[in-house]
């Protein structure tokens, strides 16, 4: 009976220690989020985008780094950036950063983030970089993220360089003054330090669907 | 950052909800849904803000009649965290509530009418609840409508300061994400912080052990 227990701890204690770095509880709970120089989870995880092809993280990842966007459709703060991100997006696909935006919304919860509706935002706003469903919400879990947009930026090495927000105003493109992602995006491609690799904005919490 | 009005203007808002309880407990309820229109064009999120629970359920049934008088809408002023803090070290009961919401965020509207009840049921039992709007100030009339709408008759904030000074200010471990909440005793340290949705029992759950017991009967009170 000793030797039972002991080995039930010590599996519930190894299931523990295999938890993802960045593993999120449920809506309610703070949240984990990935560490600055931690690789990304899940990279494998093949998402379906836009164009009806699956993407993984790792499948996208560039020669100079990797932009991952948590946003979706609905969101008014992940429409209030989703022109920037995507001239961002865009841009630095050319320059050998990987890009994949990820929509990890329950549409049953919210209809305007269904996947025809993606589709459709997509061609609107000219994506030229996968546009894909987390059909299970657990690409977001695993990174942590709690809202939209949140950005996650790889570097080169496949190790996280900045983690926050577009830039520091959503509302007016124009009193923009500072352009976190854009200079962190340069300094990725230059192959130096972001400066400022961790900042924080607000957005709508990302609509998990129930676990499995 | 503009500079809060005054904290002489703020001091008549203290007595006022006590009065201002009593008019929401008799004030009938009806489902409200307020959603900013649609807008699927690229443009600003002045113009763009849509509240995301356009076609999510409805808030409970609990929400009061909508004011069409606009004079008779609450107040919300423009604050930044520090006026925010302010408030709360100003507040004279022995917990007080922070939340901060946004007109397009579906959870905090859901949570609404469960918070509003929170405020009711334990503003004369030493708790206050300070509420902070984090639309873009233009969406002011929306925000005044939707407050009207839960029965929040009192002043409340508006945020007028950039997102990551805001959020740190109020807590380091808010990651930005709506509705948040944060509690704070008597001696304004904060004891409780939130991210997410909350229902009446899990708002209880925040704020009981922090508030100052009550007694139960005078026969107790006095025995």
């Amino acid at each position: 009976m000793k030797s039972r227990s002991s080995a039930v701890l010590t599996l519930l204690a190894l299931a523990a220690l295999a938890t993802p770095l960045a593993a999120r509880a449920e809506d309610g709970a703070e949240p984990e989020v990935l560490a600055i120089g931690a690789a990304a989870p899940l990279s494998d995880v093949k998402m379906k985008s836009v164009d009806g092809r699956e993407y993984s993280i790792a499948s996208v990842a560039g020669k100079k780094g990797t932009l991952v966007v948590f946003s979706c459709n609905h969101c008014p703060w992940a429409k209030a950036w989703e022109t920037r991100i995507v001239e961002l997006g865009n841009a630095y696909a050319k320059k050998g950063v990987g890009v994949i935006v990820v929509n990890s919304n329950d549409p049953e919860q919210f209809p305007e983030d269904a996947y025809d509706a993606m589709q459709t935002r997509a061609k609107q706003r000219g994506m030229k970089y996968p546009y894909v469903v987390d059909a299970t919400s657990d690409v977001a879990r695993a990174f942590g993220a709690t809202h939209t947009p949140e950005v996650f930026l790889f570097g080169a090495d496949k190790k996280l360089v900045y983690h926050g927000a577009v830039d520091d105003n959503a509302k007016d493109p124009g009193q923009v003054k500072e352009k976190y992602l854009a200079n962190a995006l340069q300094a990725v491609v230059a192959g130096k330090t972001v400066a400022v690799a961790q900042t924080k904005s607000m957005g709508c919490s990302i609509k998990y669907r129930a676990k499995a | 950052m503009e500079p809060l009005h005054s904290p002489a203007m703020l001091r008549p808002w203290i007595p006022l909800p006590i009065a201002a309880l009593l008019l929401a407990s008799c004030s009938s309820h009806d489902t409200t849904s307020r959603s900013g229109a649609a807008d699927s064009t690229i443009a600003p999120a002045a113009a763009a803000v849509a509240a995301d629970s356009s076609r999510a359920a409805a808030p409970p049934e609990s929400a009061a009649t909508v004011a069409t008088d606009v004079t008779a809408l609450p107040a919300v002023l423009p604050a930044g965290s520090a006026d925010i803090l302010a408030a709360v070290h100003r507040s004279k009961s022995p917990a007080v509530l922070v939340n901060v919401w946004a007109t397009w965020c579906a959870p905090c509207r859901h949570e609404f009418p469960d918070l509003m009840k929170l405020a009711r049921t334990y503003r004369n039992r030493g708790l206050d609840v300070i509420l902070v709007s984090a639309d873009f100030d233009d969406q002011m009339p929306e925000v005044r409508r939707f407050l009207s709408s839960q029965g929040v008759d009192f002043p409340t904030y508006l945020k007028n300061e950039e997102d990551m000074k805001f959020i740190d200010a109020l807590d380091k471990r808010w990651t930005g994400a709506l509705p948040a909440t944060f509690v704070y005793d008597a001696q304004r340290n904060l004891r409780s912080f939130h991210e997410g949705q909350s229902t009446f029992e899990e708002f209880e759950q925040q704020v009981l052990p922090i508030m100052k017991p009550q007694p139960t009967s005078p026969k107790e009170e006095h025995s």
